[in-house]
């Protein structure tokens, strides 16, 4: 049953109407990571009215987490960031419903943390658990959205498995940098970004995504650029993959 | 041949600029991959991705006089 009062502003969107937000409604989204980019994607999914919600990660609140991460404040210093991710999703929006898992994925628990989903969300922040969600992914056939900032650029994957190129596709080398504590990172960046691959992820759960492609953020200029992609025959991950609609 | 080369995130505050006009006596996109890591070391170091005309290459793609040629790196944070 949809809220239709609480949803109109999205429900009059003619790309989103009754029938997506019924689609929603009845979505779970896995948000792997709930740090910068996570947490802003977790916040719109809960506002939005995504079903069910589940929240992946290991982490504790920082303080040099809060200029960027909005689900926490100062009395979440110290706390896991699961248990304080889910109490402000249900403070948004009790009708979603919000799991939590207070651990990291890795490519030994990828299938089992994201099975049942819908779509998984990476927020994560390094390109081993990045390729472990590829892999859980196409193994499953669950549709995700890559996302990935740093100072002031984010850039953002939608993959379909069988139907868009994946990251093995594309060849994109492991290459870590070092932590956004580190090597810096603007909250516009996040925001940036998590909006383009919120937008990304909603297209894919009410059916509209028709290419793949990678999105360039730049935060500080405002520009997005975009380049297409396809996929790779001879791709290890996904080559002999077929698109099944969901 | 012209090409058009177009640099995007950290890699135009690294080469400092943001677009040039290159004369290119290569074929493929791996000759001016060449090119690009010679005259910007640190590129290789973060990973170099390259779009021809808005899409995806591979360095077996044939460039043509004209093209436009983005180069970026993968992100890494999150």
């Amino acid at each position: 049953m949809v809220d239709i009062n609480r949803y109109s502003g999205q429900i009059a969107i003619n790309d989103i109407s009754i029938d997506g937000q019924k689609r929603l409604s009845g979505s779970t989204v896995a948000v792997v990571g709930i740090g910068g980019n996570g947490a802003i994607a977790a916040e719109l999914f809960a506002r939005m009215g995504i079903g069910r919600i589940r929240v992946i990660d290991n982490d504790s609140v920082r303080e040099n987490n809060l200029h960027r991460q909005f689900l926490y404040g100062e009395d979440d210093l110290g706390k896991p960031k699961v248990i304080s991710a889910a109490g402000r999703l249900k403070a948004i929006n009790r009708s979603v419903e919000v799991d939590t898992v207070n651990d990291y994925l890795t490519e030994k628990n990828s299938a089992s943390l994201i099975r049942g989903s819908s779509l998984v969300y990476d927020g994560t922040d390094n390109f081993a658990s990045r390729y472990a969600i590829n892999s859980a992914c196409f193994d499953l056939g669950i549709p995700f959205v890559m996302t990935s900032s740093i100072q002031y650029w984010g850039e953002i994957i939608p993959v379909l498995p069988g139907k868009t190129a994946c990251l093995k596709c594309l060849n994109i080398p492991v290459v870590e940098e070092g932590s956004c504590s580190r090597i810096g990172i603007f909250p516009t960046a996040v925001v940036l970004t998590a909006a383009i691959a919120v937008s990304a992820a909603v297209s894919i759960l009410t059916g509209k995504l028709e290419a793949g492609y990678i999105k360039i953020a730049d935060a500080r200029n405002g520009t997005v650029e975009t380049v297409i992609t396809e996929r790779n025959p001879a791709c290890p991950v996904c080559g002999k993959l077929t698109y099944k609609s969901g | 041949m012209k090409l058009r080369v177009r640099y995007f995130a950290m890699f135009r505050d690294i080469a400092g600029v943001d677009t040039l006009e290159m004369d290119f006596t290569g074929r493929k996109v791996l000759d001016l991959r060449k090119i690009i890591s010679s005259a910007n070391p640190e590129f290789e170091r973060r990973g170099m991705l390259i779009a021809v005309n808005e899409r995806y290459a591979e360095d077996s793609m044939d460039l043509h006089e004209g093209d436009t040629v983005a180069v970026f790196p993968p992100v890494s944070g999150g």
